[in-house]
């Protein structure tokens, strides 16, 4: 049932959440950064 | 202003359980109660029992990755939980995790729905509708929806005791 394919379907599968995942470690290190800029621990 | 090194350990969860929880909301929901379409059901429609096996896999393989995003947001939610110098505001985390899930939609979306078209929201007529529709409103329109609810405590509007108790430490 997985042959079919299975490389191309599963980098369908991973690619949106490898995405989201890239967006959520850039969100959090804007945040840190911000955090320094103003001088905060 | 809050400080945001106050607020990045609950919010790191929030955004991990948005994408997992929002995940299990997509799978259950949308595949199985509803069946509007599986993982692959535009690739290979489950017409027949073989082609339903083939996407229950993948199906099963999302939900595996939404479960691995879950446990994680579980783990950092339980590492924020012993600190006592983080927020431990209800409106940034639900806000958050909205955010987090929109987000996940919003991405999902695009390259699941209208680039590769592997599925569609609701396959047939007006199934380009139906896909836009699900990145505007519930990818942008909930990453909107869950920043402004958070935002209501980050810029001190209506702050709620556990924040002020948090900040007077």
């Amino acid at each position: 049932v997985l042959s079919e394919a299975f490389w191309l379907n599963a980098l369908l599968l991973a690619l949106p959440f490898a995405i989201t995942l890239v967006a959520v470690v850039i969100i959090l290190r804007r945040m840190h950064r911000g955090s320094l800029d103003r001088g905060s621990p | 202003m809050i400080e945001e090194v106050r607020i990045r350990p609950i919010v790191a969860p929030a955004l991990l359980l948005g994408i997992g929880l929002g995940g299990f909301i997509d799978g259950i929901l949308l595949h199985q109660i509803l069946q509007w379409h599986n993982m692959l059901s535009s690739v290979r429609p489950p017409v027949d029992l073989v082609s339903m096996k083939f996407n229950m896999v993948w199906d099963g393989l999302f939900h595996a990755v939404t479960w691995m995003f879950t446990v994680v947001g579980v783990v950092l939610l339980f590492r924020a939980g012993r600190r006592d110098d983080v927020v431990w505001s209800g409106r940034i985390f639900f806000g958050t995790m909205l955010f987090g899930w929109g987000l996940f939609n919003f991405v999902e979306g695009i390259i699941d729905h209208l680039i590769a078209g592997i599925h569609h929201v609701h396959p047939g007529a007006h199934q380009l509708a139906w896909d836009i529709g699900f990145v505007a409103l519930g990818g942008a329109g909930l990453m909107l929806v869950g920043y402004l609810i958070g935002r209501t405590e980050i810029s001190g509007d209506r702050m709620s005791p556990a924040t002020r108790r948090a900040l007077a430490m």
